[in-house]
């Protein structure tokens, strides 16, 4: 929609309106008017064109400046935990520790016990036995 | 300045959020005469009007966000407007009790027309003094800037019959008002 506003304003339709229009013995009275406008409302202006000037890449690279350093950390904790941790026990490994800790036999215990060695089915009360004692 | 020209409204409004000036500019050029219209309505006095219309632009700036159809610009800006010179004119009410009259711009007209233009200036405040604000506004659209039932209509935002309406009455009672001779005036304050 085309507005012309200014352009058709000035003097009014009725006789005598124009004895209220401010620019009527001043031609400089509204460009006095829209200096003062413009400069009143400038800071606010300025600071809208530093919003705008915000652009796609300085939001990346105002994220990259957290993301990077938090990234590198991570990448680095995770470097040492890998060149720190011990190589992981296999299956087997694991039962056998397993079955140690079940079942010690140290120096005054060099035998398995006899639901171990016996190829039957493991009796319960055997193995509360040999586990706990009783 | 020509391109700003053929921009809408919404066209403005979406640059000025970006802080162009320029395109600010051209809303301040395309709205300060109904600014200071609207502002005059209300205070009836040229400075509050001044003052009230130059707050408003800022204030519009400031709370472009809000305006939802920047299409309909106009329409919510005035309102600023209205607002601003209602608070303006309280604030002045507080300060001081006595009524406010009508008052234009302090100029230095040609000596043959002083005496003519005081009469008539004093006649024509009289007169929209007797007007209500909303009539007041619409007169002043109408007949000091020149805008159209439908410009007024939709920058009001109130149907184009209730326009024709205040501005029926508007000037029928500025008639009547402003066919008072001034010696009759003059007859019926001493008489």
């Amino acid at each position: 929609m085309m507005h012309d506003n200014e352009t058709r304003g000035g003097p009014g339709r009725t006789p005598g309106f124009e004895e209220l229009d401010p620019s009527r013995d001043d031609v400089w009275y509204w460009a006095r008017f829209q200096d003062r406008v413009m400069a009143e409302t400038m800071p606010e202006l300025l600071r809208r064109q530093r919003s705008a000037r915000v652009t796609f890449a300085q939001v990346m690279e105002s994220w990259s400046r957290l993301l990077v350093p938090g990234m590198v950390a991570a990448a680095a904790v995770a470097a040492t935990l890998l060149l720190s941790q011990a190589e992981p026990p296999s299956i087997n490994d694991s039962a056998v520790v397993l079955e140690e800790l079940m079942f010690p036999v140290g120096p005054g215990q060099e035998e398995l016990p006899d639901f171990l060695v016996s190829g039957d089915a493991l009796d319960r009360d055997a193995v509360l036995f040999a586990v706990e004692g009783y | 300045m020509d391109e700003l020209t053929a921009l809408s409204d919404a066209e403005l409004v979406e640059r000025s959020s970006e802080g162009d000036s320029a395109a600010f500019g051209q809303l301040v050029l395309r709205y300060r005469r109904a600014a200071y219209s609207v502002a005059l309505s209300v205070t009836r006095r040229h400075e509050d009007a001044e003052d009230a219309a130059q707050e408003a632009f800022a204030a519009a700036l400031s709370r472009l966000e809000e305006c939802r159809d920047p299409e309909r610009f106009g329409g919510w800006f005035l309102t600023i407007v209205r607002n601003r010179s209602r608070n303006l004119l309280r604030r002045e009410r507080i300060r001081q009790s006595e009524p406010i009259p009508i008052t234009v711009a302090s100029r230095e007209p040609g000596p043959e027309k002083v005496s003519e233009r005081a009469d008539l200036r004093a006649r024509l405040r009289g007169a929209l003094e007797v007007l209500t604000q909303v009539q007041r506004e619409v007169v002043l659209l109408h007949d000091l800037e020149g805008w159209k039932h439908r410009e007024i209509a939709e920058r009001l935002d109130m149907p184009s019959g209730t326009v024709r309406s205040h501005l029926h009455h508007a000037r029928k009672m500025l008639r009547e008002q402003l066919s008072i001779p001034p010696l009759a005036e003059e007859r019926e304050r001493t008489g």
